[in-house]
């Protein structure tokens, strides 16, 4: 039945018929071929769609990973996301792989990095080669002038649908999560915007100072609940 | 960072020592924009411009070892995944991670054209995907099509 609702791709519209209790459509054998193949054409499409860089093929690989095909929570996704933004190297590659690895273990990176990338290899190369052809084409440069501005936009949807996702988690944490996470991605849009450090000092400060904050309240909760 | 973050680097590395010609710098960045998946695979075709299949494959393979040291990463982070501080750690990061994104995006906007008909693209977008009807790649499709027709 998952691999009904895999193949027929309608997007966002399918999330309300997945409710059956199988987390997608690996679950049953995660290496046997027939789910490798499987893995290895979602990753290939992907390649092959995203257009307009890095953050459409963020937006789609989430919308693969966590929406449509359910392999991995919302949660699991930010985790991996995290991890692989503090990695040296590109984090869509390192995200590739731990989702890789989430889906089908070893098998499944070496397959989701093929597909994700493959694709786009060749036609980079094609292009390059072609390229002064193609350069003056007008069609070309007026759709970029529409595919760039609708990429930002689409990242922003996804900014949101990520925020939202992990403000909800605090909210069950309590009220004063829920200000402690607010205050975190304000602060950490702020210092973005006007200190201008390097990424990964935000980042690590944001996830010490947050991290200290749990361990307060985990051991605060502690203290207050009846013995 | 949409793929440049090794720009400086590479640029600094490559073209004094004349490995490559700044012309060629600047197709392979632009190729790297046109062609569909990750941004940052324009070193491969810069590696095609200077070494044909073969450079191009050197520079894919450069590209994919440093990104594996995410598996090191992973089973550290497994290791301390129960202690109680760990998955605030993780939350702010990721919170921090959404901030500092949002705040590149931003900073794309403004490098654009920022004219009437890049923000009705920008808003237009983000109301379609909020209605969670229409796939992506359909969202990117139109914007391109609303591209080549809007002058």
């Amino acid at each position: 039945m998952n691999s009904r609702l895999a193949r027929s791709g309608k997007g966002f519209a399918r999330r309300a018929n997945r409710r059956d209790g199988n987390k997608g459509f690996y679950l049953h054998s995660p290496t046997s071929k027939l789910s490798l193949w499987r893995l290895f054409l979602v990753w290939l499409t992907l390649g092959a769609q995203s257009f307009g860089g890095g953050v459409a093929t963020f937006a789609l690989i989430r919308n693969a990973a966590v929406e449509r095909f359910e392999w991995v929570t919302e949660e699991e996704f930010l985790k991996d996301n995290s991890l692989s933004r503090i990695t040296p190297g590109m984090n869509i590659l390192a995200l590739t792989i731990l989702l890789g690895k989430r889906a089908a273990g070893a098998p499944g990176i070496f397959v989701s990095l093929a597909g994700l990338i493959l694709p786009s290899a060749c036609i980079t190369i094609v292009i390059t080669a072609f390229y002064t052809q193609i350069q003056g084409v007008p069609v070309i440069a007026s759709a970029l002038k529409g595919v760039v501005p609708a990429t930002i936009g689409l990242g922003l949807f996804t900014a949101f649908d990520m925020a939202a996702g992990t403000l909800k988690t605090s909210c069950k944490g309590g009220r004063s999560q829920l200000w402690a996470a607010l205050g975190i991605l304000l602060l950490s849009g702020i210092c973005a915007a006007f200190l201008k450090p390097p990424v990964i000092l935000i980042l690590l400060i944001a996830g010490c100072a947050s991290g200290l904050f749990q361990w307060r309240q985990t051991v605060k909760r502690k203290e207050e609940a009846p013995e | 960072m949409s793929g440049m973050g090794n720009v400086p680097s590479l640029h600094s590395d490559l073209v004094p020592q004349h490995w490559a010609t700044e012309r060629q710098f600047v197709e392979a960045l632009a190729v790297g924009q046109l062609a569909p998946g990750p941004n940052g695979l324009w070193p491969v075709s810069l590696g095609f411009l200077i070494g044909g299949v073969r450079g191009s494959l050197f520079a894919l393979s450069a590209i994919l070892l440093p990104p594996l040291l995410v598996l090191l990463l992973d089973k550290l982070y497994r290791r301390v995944e129960s202690h109680p501080a760990v998955e605030g750690f993780v939350r702010g990061l990721s919170l921090a991670t959404i901030g500092v994104f949002v705040v590149v995006l931003l900073d794309l906007f403004r490098h654009g054209d920022m004219s009437f008909k890049s923000v009705a693209v920008t808003l237009g977008t983000v109301l379609l995907a909020l209605t969670r009807r229409i796939p992506i790649p359909g969202i990117l499709a139109l914007a391109a099509v609303v591209g080549v027709l809007w002058r």
